[in-house]
C-alpha cells in the first residue's frame, strides 16, 4: 500500500514540467506544373516596301507579286526585292526551316527554254531569326535554310528576297516558287 | 479536457485508498494526497486532402503533391487559370497560430534555363485560408524567389479543417500579364504550420 502511494506521488510530480511543452505541427503540399514547349507563328507581314513588289497576306501565308518582273524593253529579269516577316514565339527549343520548293521562280510550262531564253528567275533568299542569319542562292532545285534554336525565342523571322537583273530574256508565262516556313518544337 | 477529467477521477480514488489504510493503524493519522494532472499544449495537423470536386485545371494528386494539368495556355503560351481547395484537419488545445508559407514565393521554373527578355519563369498565385472563424490570404506574387508566409492567430482552442483555396489568375506571370512561360517544370511547396503564437 505504501509503495503504491509513493509511486502515485512521483508520477504526479513528473507531470508538472510538461506544462510548458508546446507541440508544433507542420505539413507540406507540393504544387507542380509543367509548361511544354510550344510555338506559335502568326501570318506574315510585309516588313518594308521592297521594290517592284507587292505583298498580300493569305491565311497563314501570303503572296509576293513581282509587279515589274522583267524589263519591258529587254524582257530580262528586272531588279526587285521584297521583305516579309513572320512573328514567332517559342517557349523552348525549336526547329525552323525555310525551303524553296522550285529553287527559283520557275515557268513550269517550259520544260526546255528556247535558245537564248531563260525559264527560271533565280533569287537570293536571306533569312534571319534570333541572331541567326542564313542565305541561299536558288539554282533550280529545292533548298533549305535551317534557323533552329535551342532556347526560347520571341521575335520575327525575316525573309529577304533579292532578284538581280538578268542577262537573258525570260520566256513568256507564269513564274512561281513556293517558300515553305516550317516551325516545330524540339526537345 | 479529457485528461484533466481523468486526473480528477484518479485523485478521488487515491483518497479513498488512504482512508482504508489509515483505518488499520493504531494511532489515527491524517494524510492528504494532492492529485494533480496537466494537459500539454498540443496541436495536431493531418496530411493535406485535395478537393478535386470544385477544382479547375488540376491533373492529378499523389500523396502530398498536386499536379496542375496545364500550367500554360496553348493559345496564349502564358499561364492558365487554376483553382483548387485543400484541407488540413487540425486541432490546437490552446491559443495558437496557423501559418501558411510558400517556400519559393510563387510557382518557379526549376531552373537550368536562361530566361530571354519577354519570357516569364514564375507564376504567382494566392492561397486564401480559413480556420476557426478567421481568414487570411498568402500572396505568393513571384516578385522574388524567396519564402513568404502569412500568420493567422486564433485566441482560443479550435479543431476542424484548415481550408486553403489556391488560385492562379489567367495570364499571371512574373514578367507581366500574358507573358509566355519558358518551357519546363514549375514548383512550389506550400506549408501549413500550427503552433504557439
Amino acid at each position: 500500500m505504501m509503495r503504491t502511494f509513493g509511486t502515485f506521488v512521483f508520477a504526479a510530480a513528473m507531470a508538472s514540467p510538461a506544462l510548458a511543452a508546446t507541440v508544433t505541427q507542420a505539413q507540406p503540399l507540393t504544387v507542380l506544373g509543367d509548361v511544354p514547349v510550344r510555338c506559335k507563328m502568326s501570318p506574315p507581314q510585309a516588313s518594308d516596301g521592297g521594290s517592284n513588289t507587292s505583298f498580300s497576306q493569305n491565311g497563314a501565308g501570303g503572296e509576293i507579286d513581282f509587279t515589274n518582273f522583267v524589263d519591258p524593253v529587254t524582257g530580262k529579269l528586272a531588279a526587285s526585292s521584297a521583305q516579309i516577316a513572320f512573328p514567332i514565339i517559342c517557349t523552348g527549343a525549336q526547329t525552323l526551316t525555310v525551303t524553296t520548293q522550285n529553287g527559283g521562280l520557275t515557268n513550269t510550262n517550259v520544260t526546255s527554254p528556247s535558245g537564248g531564253f531563260a525559264a527560271r528567275a533565280d533569287y537570293t533568299l536571306s533569312a534571319s531569326w534570333a541572331s541567326t542569319v542564313q542565305s541561299l542562292q536558288t539554282v533550280g532545285s529545292s533548298a533549305s535554310l535551317d534557323l533552329s534554336q535551342s532556347a526560347p525565342q520571341s521575335g520575327q523571322l525575316v525573309l529577304n528576297f533579292t532578284l538581280a537583273p538578268g542577262n537573258q530574256p525570260l520566256e513568256a508565262g507564269s513564274y512561281d516558287d513556293a517558300i515553305v516556313v516550317q516551325l516545330n518544337t524540339a526537345q | 479536457m479529457t485528461r484533466m477529467a481523468f486526473s480528477k477521477v484518479v485523485s478521488s480514488l487515491a483518497l479513498i485508498a488512504m482512508a482504508a489504510f489509515c483505518a488499520a493503524q493504531a494511532t489515527p493519522e491524517q494524510a492528504i494526497v494532492r492529485a494533480i494532472g496537466s494537459v500539454d499544449q498540443l496541436c495536431t495537423l493531418a496530411a493535406p486532402q485535395v478537393n478535386l470536386g470544385g477544382a479547375d485545371n488540376i491533373g492529378s494528386v499523389a500523396g502530398s503533391t498536386v499536379n496542375i494539368a496545364d500550367l500554360s495556355d496553348d493559345q496564349t503560351l502564358s499561364s492558365r487559370a487554376t483553382d483548387f481547395d485543400v484541407t488540413f484537419a487540425a486541432m490546437c488545445n490552446f491559443d495558437h497560430r496557423v501559418t501558411v508559407s510558400s517556400d519559393r514565393g510563387g510557382l518557379w521554373h526549376q531552373g537550368g534555363t536562361t530566361v530571354p527578355t519577354g519570357f516569364a519563369d514564375a507564376v504567382p498565385y494566392q492561397a486564401a485560408f480559413t480556420w476557426a472563424g478567421g481568414s487570411n490570404v498568402l500572396n505568393a506574387n513571384a516578385a522574388s524567389e524567396s519564402e513568404v508566409d502569412e500568420p493567422l492567430d486564433i485566441n482560443r482552442p479550435a479543431f476542424g479543417d484548415i481550408v486553403i483555396h489556391v488560385h492562379v489568375d489567367q495570364g499571371a506571370t512574373n514578367a507581366g500579364a500574358g507573358a509566355p512561360l519558358v518551357a519546363g517544370t514549375y514548383e512550389d511547396i506550400l506549408r501549413v504550420t500550427v503552433g504557439a503564437q
